[in-house]
Protein backbone atom coordinates (compact mmCIF):
# COMPACT_ATOMS: atom_id res chain seq x y z
CA UNK A 1 0.00 0.00 0.00
CA UNK A 2 2.71 2.29 0.95
CA UNK A 3 4.70 1.34 -2.02
CA UNK A 4 1.60 2.04 -4.52
CA UNK A 5 1.50 5.83 -3.12
CA UNK A 6 4.56 6.58 -3.59
CA UNK A 7 4.27 5.57 -6.77
CA UNK A 8 1.16 7.88 -7.11
CA UNK A 9 3.96 10.70 -6.71
CA UNK A 10 6.22 9.46 -8.46
CA UNK A 11 4.85 8.08 -11.49
CA UNK A 12 4.38 12.72 -12.79
CA UNK A 13 7.79 12.96 -12.43
CA UNK A 14 9.15 10.64 -15.39
CA UNK A 15 6.53 7.39 -15.88
CA UNK A 16 3.52 9.64 -16.67
CA UNK A 17 5.47 12.89 -17.41
CA UNK A 18 2.78 15.44 -18.80
CA UNK A 19 4.60 17.10 -20.97
CA UNK A 20 6.92 14.54 -22.18
CA UNK A 21 4.50 11.71 -21.86
CA UNK A 22 1.19 12.68 -21.39
CA UNK A 23 1.99 15.51 -24.09
CA UNK A 24 -0.55 17.56 -21.95
CA UNK A 25 -0.82 21.12 -21.45
CA UNK A 26 1.35 22.00 -24.62
CA UNK A 27 0.13 25.60 -25.02
CA UNK A 28 1.73 27.06 -21.58
CA UNK A 29 4.46 24.62 -22.54
CA UNK A 30 5.32 26.32 -25.65
CA UNK A 31 4.43 29.87 -24.54
CA UNK A 32 5.76 30.24 -21.12
CA UNK A 33 9.28 28.35 -21.39
CA UNK A 34 11.38 31.70 -23.37
CA UNK A 35 13.01 32.20 -19.84
CA UNK A 36 13.70 29.62 -16.66
CA UNK A 37 11.98 32.02 -14.69
CA UNK A 38 8.62 31.99 -16.21
CA UNK A 39 8.38 27.84 -16.72
CA UNK A 40 9.34 27.93 -12.96
CA UNK A 41 6.33 30.19 -12.06
CA UNK A 42 3.67 28.73 -14.45
CA UNK A 43 4.70 24.87 -13.09
CA UNK A 44 4.21 26.03 -9.63
CA UNK A 45 0.98 28.00 -10.00
CA UNK A 46 -0.19 25.27 -11.87
CA UNK A 47 0.78 22.47 -8.94
CA UNK A 48 -1.43 24.74 -6.84
CA UNK A 49 -4.43 24.41 -8.92
CA UNK A 50 -4.11 20.75 -9.93
CA UNK A 51 -3.09 19.37 -6.08
CA UNK A 52 -5.75 21.80 -4.61
CA UNK A 53 -8.51 20.43 -7.14
CA UNK A 54 -7.51 17.29 -7.40
CA UNK A 55 -8.25 16.58 -3.81
CA UNK A 56 -11.80 18.79 -4.09
CA UNK A 57 -12.76 16.65 -6.98
CA UNK A 58 -11.74 13.26 -5.30
CA UNK A 59 -14.35 14.64 -2.47
CA UNK A 60 -16.96 15.54 -4.42
CA UNK A 61 -16.35 12.49 -7.14
CA UNK A 62 -18.79 10.51 -4.79
CA UNK A 63 -21.98 12.11 -5.51
CA UNK A 64 -21.75 14.47 -8.48
CA UNK A 65 -24.54 13.26 -11.42
CA UNK A 66 -22.23 11.90 -14.40
CA UNK A 67 -24.34 13.29 -16.41
CA UNK A 68 -22.83 16.85 -15.25
CA UNK A 69 -19.12 15.69 -14.09
CA UNK A 70 -17.49 17.75 -16.25
CA UNK A 71 -19.17 21.36 -15.44
CA UNK A 72 -18.50 20.50 -12.17
CA UNK A 73 -14.68 19.87 -12.30
CA UNK A 74 -14.44 23.09 -14.49
CA UNK A 75 -16.20 25.08 -11.92
CA UNK A 76 -13.65 23.57 -9.48
CA UNK A 77 -10.84 24.26 -11.13
CA UNK A 78 -11.71 27.66 -12.22
CA UNK A 79 -12.27 28.40 -8.59
CA UNK A 80 -8.75 27.50 -7.71
CA UNK A 81 -7.60 28.92 -10.39
CA UNK A 82 -9.06 32.60 -9.66
CA UNK A 83 -7.69 31.74 -6.08
CA UNK A 84 -4.17 31.64 -7.11
CA UNK A 85 -4.63 34.32 -9.24
CA UNK A 86 -5.31 36.52 -6.89
CA UNK A 87 -2.49 35.56 -4.52
CA UNK A 88 -0.28 35.79 -7.40
CA UNK A 89 -1.48 39.65 -7.73
CA UNK A 90 -1.24 40.34 -4.14
CA UNK A 91 1.71 39.11 -3.32
CA UNK A 92 3.90 37.44 -6.06
CA UNK A 93 7.32 39.87 -7.21
CA UNK A 94 5.73 42.44 -9.51
CA UNK A 95 7.93 41.18 -12.71
CA UNK A 96 6.56 37.76 -12.35
CA UNK A 97 2.89 38.17 -12.51
CA UNK A 98 3.68 40.82 -15.33
CA UNK A 99 4.80 38.06 -17.61
CA UNK A 100 2.46 35.31 -16.15
CA UNK A 101 -0.87 37.24 -15.88
CA UNK A 102 -2.49 36.70 -18.75
CA UNK A 103 -1.35 33.00 -18.58
CA UNK A 104 -2.80 32.38 -15.39
CA UNK A 105 -6.41 32.19 -16.54
CA UNK A 106 -5.78 29.87 -19.10
CA UNK A 107 -4.74 27.45 -16.27
CA UNK A 108 -8.35 26.61 -16.70
CA UNK A 109 -8.51 25.11 -19.75
CA UNK A 110 -5.21 23.59 -19.37
CA UNK A 111 -6.07 19.76 -20.36
CA UNK A 112 -3.38 18.05 -17.65
CA UNK A 113 -5.64 19.66 -14.69
CA UNK A 114 -9.42 18.36 -16.19
CA UNK A 115 -7.33 15.51 -17.47
CA UNK A 116 -6.09 14.53 -14.22
CA UNK A 117 -9.25 15.24 -12.79
CA UNK A 118 -11.14 13.12 -15.01
CA UNK A 119 -8.93 10.10 -15.33
CA UNK A 120 -7.37 10.38 -11.29
CA UNK A 121 -9.50 12.48 -8.72
CA UNK A 122 -12.82 10.95 -9.32
CA UNK A 123 -11.72 7.63 -8.96
CA UNK A 124 -9.26 7.32 -6.25
CA UNK A 125 -9.02 8.40 -2.49
CA UNK A 126 -8.57 11.99 -1.68
CA UNK A 127 -5.08 11.35 -0.27
CA UNK A 128 -3.96 9.27 -3.24
CA UNK A 129 -5.15 12.04 -5.78
CA UNK A 130 -3.47 15.02 -3.80
CA UNK A 131 -0.25 12.73 -4.53
CA UNK A 132 -0.97 12.95 -7.73
CA UNK A 133 -1.38 16.11 -8.76
CA UNK A 134 1.84 17.15 -6.47
CA UNK A 135 3.81 14.71 -8.41
CA UNK A 136 2.21 15.79 -12.43
CA UNK A 137 2.64 18.88 -11.00
CA UNK A 138 6.23 18.51 -9.87
CA UNK A 139 6.59 16.91 -13.40
CA UNK A 140 5.02 19.92 -15.30
CA UNK A 141 7.48 22.45 -13.19
CA UNK A 142 10.56 20.46 -13.80
CA UNK A 143 9.85 19.74 -17.47
CA UNK A 144 8.99 23.37 -17.76
CA UNK A 145 11.90 24.89 -15.58
CA UNK A 146 14.28 22.84 -18.13
CA UNK A 147 12.74 23.84 -21.20
CA UNK A 148 12.86 27.47 -19.71
CA UNK A 149 17.00 26.83 -19.05
CA UNK A 150 17.47 25.37 -22.77
CA UNK A 151 15.91 28.02 -24.49
CA UNK A 152 17.10 31.04 -22.53
CA UNK A 153 20.59 29.75 -22.84
CA UNK A 154 20.26 28.94 -26.58
CA UNK A 155 18.66 32.71 -26.64
CA UNK A 156 21.11 34.58 -25.06
CA UNK A 157 23.63 32.52 -22.88
CA UNK A 158 22.12 33.19 -19.51
CA UNK A 159 20.32 30.84 -17.25
CA UNK A 160 18.24 32.62 -14.76
CA UNK A 161 18.75 35.85 -15.92
CA UNK A 162 22.37 35.28 -15.17
CA UNK A 163 24.52 35.32 -18.42
CA UNK A 164 27.06 32.34 -18.35
CA UNK A 165 28.77 33.89 -21.60
CA UNK A 166 29.27 37.83 -20.75
CA UNK A 167 30.35 37.72 -24.48
CA UNK A 168 27.12 36.73 -25.80
CA UNK A 169 25.41 40.11 -26.88
CA UNK A 170 23.24 39.42 -29.64
CA UNK A 171 20.23 37.37 -29.29
CA UNK A 172 19.39 34.20 -30.75
CA UNK A 173 15.64 34.27 -31.75
CA UNK A 174 14.73 31.44 -32.64
CA UNK A 175 14.98 29.06 -29.68
CA UNK A 176 13.19 32.49 -27.61
CA UNK A 177 10.12 32.07 -29.75
CA UNK A 178 7.59 29.91 -30.73
CA UNK A 179 9.09 27.64 -33.46
CA UNK A 180 12.13 27.24 -31.43
CA UNK A 181 9.79 25.59 -28.80
CA UNK A 182 8.47 23.18 -31.14
CA UNK A 183 11.59 22.12 -32.38
CA UNK A 184 13.41 21.64 -28.54
CA UNK A 185 9.99 19.99 -27.30
CA UNK A 186 10.40 18.09 -30.48
CA UNK A 187 13.92 17.04 -30.06
CA UNK A 188 13.56 16.55 -25.93
CA UNK A 189 10.78 13.85 -27.27
CA UNK A 190 12.93 12.28 -29.42
CA UNK A 191 15.66 11.64 -26.86
CA UNK A 192 13.47 10.44 -24.43
CA UNK A 193 11.97 7.99 -26.45
CA UNK A 194 14.95 6.69 -28.02
CA UNK A 195 15.87 6.34 -24.54
CA UNK A 196 12.83 4.47 -23.37
CA UNK A 197 13.42 2.13 -26.46
CA UNK A 198 16.71 1.05 -25.66
CA UNK A 199 15.78 0.19 -22.15
CA UNK A 200 12.85 -1.83 -23.59
CA UNK A 201 15.39 -3.56 -25.80
CA UNK A 202 17.49 -4.36 -23.36
CA UNK A 203 15.02 -6.14 -21.25
CA UNK A 204 13.76 -8.13 -24.17
CA UNK A 205 10.34 -6.55 -24.50
CA UNK A 206 8.46 -4.29 -26.87
CA UNK A 207 8.18 -0.82 -26.29
CA UNK A 208 4.47 0.02 -25.20
CA UNK A 209 3.40 3.76 -24.01
CA UNK A 210 1.89 3.79 -20.69
CA UNK A 211 -2.05 1.90 -21.68
CA UNK A 212 -3.76 5.16 -19.88
CA UNK A 213 -2.17 6.63 -22.32
CA UNK A 214 -4.07 4.51 -25.20
CA UNK A 215 -6.75 6.59 -27.07
CA UNK A 216 -8.71 3.37 -27.00
CA UNK A 217 -8.27 2.35 -23.03
CA UNK A 218 -8.81 5.93 -21.94
CA UNK A 219 -11.44 6.77 -20.75
CA UNK A 220 -11.89 10.73 -20.56
CA UNK A 221 -13.94 11.74 -23.41
CA UNK A 222 -16.14 9.04 -23.36
CA UNK A 223 -19.09 10.72 -21.80
CA UNK A 224 -21.68 8.62 -23.46
CA UNK A 225 -20.39 5.16 -23.16
CA UNK A 226 -19.98 5.36 -19.12
CA UNK A 227 -23.68 5.66 -18.45
CA UNK B 1 -25.24 6.16 -5.54
CA UNK B 2 -29.00 7.66 -6.86
CA UNK B 3 -27.62 11.17 -6.31
CA UNK B 4 -24.40 9.72 -9.01
CA UNK B 5 -26.92 7.90 -11.86
CA UNK B 6 -29.97 10.90 -11.31
CA UNK B 7 -30.49 11.96 -14.70
CA UNK B 8 -33.57 14.38 -13.48
CA UNK B 9 -32.93 17.82 -14.80
CA UNK B 10 -33.77 19.72 -11.39
CA UNK B 11 -31.65 17.57 -9.52
CA UNK B 12 -28.54 17.96 -12.02
CA UNK B 13 -29.44 21.83 -12.28
CA UNK B 14 -29.76 22.35 -8.15
CA UNK B 15 -26.32 20.19 -7.87
CA UNK B 16 -24.63 22.54 -10.42
CA UNK B 17 -26.21 25.71 -9.05
CA UNK B 18 -24.78 24.78 -5.10
CA UNK B 19 -21.70 23.49 -6.52
CA UNK B 20 -20.81 27.19 -8.82
CA UNK B 21 -22.65 28.97 -5.24
CA UNK B 22 -19.99 27.47 -3.19
CA UNK B 23 -17.37 28.31 -5.35
CA UNK B 24 -18.67 32.02 -6.02
CA UNK B 25 -18.50 32.24 -2.00
CA UNK B 26 -14.68 30.69 -1.72
CA UNK B 27 -13.89 33.67 -4.67
CA UNK B 28 -15.89 35.96 -2.77
CA UNK B 29 -14.32 35.64 0.65
CA UNK B 30 -10.61 35.25 -0.71
CA UNK B 31 -11.05 38.21 -2.86
CA UNK B 32 -12.69 40.25 0.35
CA UNK B 33 -8.92 39.28 2.03
CA UNK B 34 -6.75 39.80 -1.00
CA UNK B 35 -8.25 43.22 -2.18
CA UNK B 36 -6.69 44.94 0.16
CA UNK B 37 -3.07 43.51 -0.66
CA UNK B 38 -3.70 43.95 -4.13
CA UNK B 39 -4.31 47.59 -4.18
CA UNK B 40 -1.23 47.79 -1.85
CA UNK B 41 0.95 46.16 -4.47
CA UNK B 42 -0.27 48.02 -7.49
CA UNK B 43 -0.08 51.65 -5.47
CA UNK B 44 3.36 50.57 -4.62
CA UNK B 45 4.07 49.60 -8.32
CA UNK B 46 3.21 52.59 -9.54
CA UNK B 47 4.98 54.55 -6.79
CA UNK B 48 8.19 52.71 -7.60
CA UNK B 49 7.80 53.42 -11.42
CA UNK B 50 7.75 57.24 -10.53
CA UNK B 51 11.00 56.72 -8.55
CA UNK B 52 12.60 55.19 -11.28
CA UNK B 53 11.77 58.22 -13.78
CA UNK B 54 15.11 60.43 -11.89
CA UNK B 55 12.47 63.30 -10.40
CA UNK B 56 13.83 64.71 -8.04
CA UNK B 57 13.28 63.85 -4.33
CA UNK B 58 9.55 63.72 -3.36
CA UNK B 59 7.15 62.96 -0.87
CA UNK B 60 3.46 62.97 -2.05
CA UNK B 61 2.08 61.93 -5.41
CA UNK B 62 -0.63 64.51 -6.49
CA UNK B 63 -3.96 64.38 -8.22
CA UNK B 64 -3.75 63.62 -11.86
CA UNK B 65 -4.96 65.98 -14.29
CA UNK B 66 -6.20 65.05 -18.02
CA UNK B 67 -4.22 67.24 -20.63
CA UNK B 68 -3.89 66.18 -24.96
CA UNK B 69 -5.11 62.64 -24.43
CA UNK B 70 -2.31 61.75 -22.06
CA UNK B 71 -2.88 61.95 -17.62
CA UNK B 72 -0.22 63.91 -15.38
CA UNK B 73 0.35 63.57 -12.30
CA UNK B 74 2.49 66.37 -10.32
CA UNK B 75 4.82 65.30 -7.14
CA UNK B 76 5.54 67.54 -4.08
CA UNK B 77 8.40 67.73 -2.59
CA UNK B 78 6.82 69.52 1.07
CA UNK B 79 4.04 70.83 -0.83
CA UNK B 80 5.73 72.46 -3.57
CA UNK B 81 5.49 70.62 -7.24
CA UNK B 82 9.23 69.69 -8.00
CA UNK B 83 7.79 67.21 -10.85
CA UNK B 84 5.52 65.95 -13.32
CA UNK B 85 4.69 62.61 -14.26
CA UNK B 86 3.22 62.09 -17.61
CA UNK B 87 1.51 59.02 -18.43
CA UNK B 88 0.15 57.83 -21.69
CA UNK B 89 0.11 54.37 -24.18
CA UNK B 90 0.28 53.72 -27.98
CA UNK B 91 -1.30 50.86 -30.08
CA UNK B 92 1.28 51.55 -32.71
CA UNK B 93 3.93 48.83 -31.17
CA UNK B 94 4.51 45.46 -32.89
CA UNK B 95 2.81 43.73 -30.39
CA UNK B 96 0.07 45.48 -29.14
CA UNK B 97 -0.30 48.56 -26.31
CA UNK B 98 2.56 49.87 -24.85
CA UNK B 99 2.32 52.21 -22.23
CA UNK B 100 4.88 55.17 -20.90
CA UNK B 101 6.03 56.82 -18.16
CA UNK B 102 8.16 60.16 -18.60
CA UNK B 103 9.06 62.09 -15.53
CA UNK B 104 9.40 66.13 -16.05
CA UNK B 105 11.14 68.54 -13.78
CA UNK B 106 9.17 72.09 -13.31
CA UNK B 107 11.12 73.54 -16.04
CA UNK B 108 9.83 71.15 -18.83
CA UNK B 109 12.79 68.92 -19.34
CA UNK B 110 12.50 65.40 -19.13
CA UNK B 111 14.02 63.15 -16.64
CA UNK B 112 13.69 60.03 -17.91
CA UNK B 113 11.58 57.68 -20.08
CA UNK B 114 10.13 54.39 -18.68
CA UNK B 115 8.14 51.57 -20.38
CA UNK B 116 5.49 50.52 -17.76
CA UNK B 117 3.73 47.83 -20.52
CA UNK B 118 4.68 46.67 -24.02
CA UNK B 119 3.61 43.19 -25.31
CA UNK B 120 7.33 43.05 -28.26
CA UNK B 121 9.14 41.02 -29.39
CA UNK B 122 11.53 39.49 -27.13
CA UNK B 123 15.29 39.97 -27.67
CA UNK B 124 13.83 42.80 -30.81
CA UNK B 125 11.14 45.08 -29.78
CA UNK B 126 11.80 43.97 -25.86
CA UNK B 127 15.37 45.86 -26.10
CA UNK B 128 13.89 49.16 -27.00
CA UNK B 129 11.29 49.16 -23.95
CA UNK B 130 13.16 47.04 -20.78
CA UNK B 131 15.82 48.84 -18.95
CA UNK B 132 17.22 45.59 -17.84
CA UNK B 133 20.48 45.32 -15.60
CA UNK B 134 22.35 42.14 -17.08
CA UNK B 135 23.75 39.85 -14.52
CA UNK B 136 26.60 37.69 -15.72
CA UNK B 137 29.12 35.29 -13.78
CA UNK B 138 30.99 38.44 -13.18
CA UNK B 139 28.90 40.41 -11.68
CA UNK B 140 27.01 38.54 -9.24
CA UNK B 141 27.48 40.28 -6.20
CA UNK B 142 27.36 44.39 -7.46
CA UNK B 143 23.71 45.62 -6.65
CA UNK B 144 21.96 47.09 -9.72
CA UNK B 145 21.46 50.42 -10.65
CA UNK B 146 18.09 51.71 -9.60
CA UNK B 147 17.71 53.14 -13.37
CA UNK B 148 19.54 50.76 -15.78
CA UNK B 149 20.58 52.04 -18.80
CA UNK B 150 18.64 51.75 -22.20
CA UNK B 151 20.88 53.17 -25.17
CA UNK B 152 17.48 54.07 -27.10
CA UNK B 153 15.74 55.17 -23.92
CA UNK B 154 17.83 57.97 -22.54
CA UNK B 155 18.10 60.01 -25.48
CA UNK B 156 15.18 61.32 -24.49
CA UNK B 157 16.82 62.34 -21.85
CA UNK B 158 17.11 66.39 -20.37
CA UNK B 159 15.04 67.29 -23.78
CA UNK B 160 13.35 70.20 -23.23
CA UNK B 161 9.11 68.84 -23.94
CA UNK B 162 8.86 72.30 -25.76
CA UNK B 163 11.07 71.24 -28.56
CA UNK B 164 8.67 67.96 -29.08
CA UNK B 165 6.53 68.04 -31.84
CA UNK B 166 8.44 66.50 -34.52
CA UNK B 167 10.41 63.87 -32.65
CA UNK B 168 10.84 60.79 -35.06
CA UNK B 169 13.60 58.16 -35.46
CA UNK B 170 16.28 58.99 -38.08
CA UNK B 171 14.91 56.82 -40.42
CA UNK B 172 11.88 59.08 -40.57
CA UNK B 173 14.03 61.84 -41.19
CA UNK B 174 14.45 62.98 -37.42
CA UNK B 175 17.18 62.81 -34.84
CA UNK B 176 16.67 60.10 -32.87
CA UNK B 177 19.07 56.59 -33.38
CA UNK B 178 16.30 53.08 -33.43
CA UNK B 179 17.52 49.75 -32.90
CA UNK B 180 17.56 47.90 -36.12
CA UNK B 181 15.44 45.24 -36.24
CA UNK B 182 13.11 46.89 -33.89
CA UNK B 183 12.24 49.81 -36.41
CA UNK B 184 8.32 49.88 -35.81
CA UNK B 185 8.88 49.57 -31.74
CA UNK B 186 11.45 52.48 -32.07
CA UNK B 187 8.72 54.28 -33.86
CA UNK B 188 5.56 53.73 -31.83
CA UNK B 189 7.90 54.76 -28.58
CA UNK B 190 9.18 57.51 -29.92
CA UNK B 191 5.92 58.73 -31.03
CA UNK B 192 4.27 58.49 -27.80
CA UNK B 193 7.10 59.93 -25.97
CA UNK B 194 6.79 63.00 -28.24
CA UNK B 195 3.03 62.81 -28.14
CA UNK B 196 3.35 62.96 -24.30
CA UNK B 197 6.05 65.79 -24.10
CA UNK B 198 3.63 67.68 -26.64
CA UNK B 199 0.69 67.43 -24.72
CA UNK B 200 2.99 68.40 -21.16
CA UNK B 201 4.42 71.48 -23.25
CA UNK B 202 0.51 72.84 -24.60
CA UNK B 203 -0.89 72.31 -21.52
CA UNK B 204 1.50 75.05 -19.56
CA UNK B 205 1.90 72.80 -16.60
CA UNK B 206 5.43 72.93 -16.45
CA UNK B 207 5.76 76.72 -17.01
CA UNK B 208 2.71 77.91 -14.39
CA UNK B 209 5.85 76.90 -12.18
CA UNK B 210 8.77 78.59 -13.52
CA UNK B 211 6.31 81.76 -13.77
CA UNK B 212 6.24 81.86 -9.89
CA UNK B 213 9.74 81.88 -9.51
Amino acid sequence: MKNSIFKDFVKGIWQENPVLVLLLGTCPTLALTGSAVNGFGMGCATTCVLTGSNFVISILAPFTPKKIRIPVYIVVIAAFVTVVDMLLQAYAPPALYDSLGIFIPLIVVNCIVLGRAEAFASKNSPLRSILDGAGMGLGFTLTLTMLGVIREFLTCGAVFEIKLIPGWTTDFLLPGAAPGAFIIVGCILAIKNYIKYRAAIRNHTLYVPPQGLNCRNCGICRIDNDN
Amino acid sequence: MKLQNSENMVVLGSFLGITAVVAASVLAIVSMYTQQPIRQAQEKNRQKAFHRLLLPDFDTVGRSVDAGGCSFTPVLQDGVICGYVGQSSSRGGYGGEIEALVGFDVRGRITAVQILRHKETPGLGANVCDRKFQRTVFNLRENAPEVPANAFLDQFSSRDSRSAGRWRISKDGGEFDYLTGATVTSRAVTGLVDRISAAFAGSGLGKSEGDKR
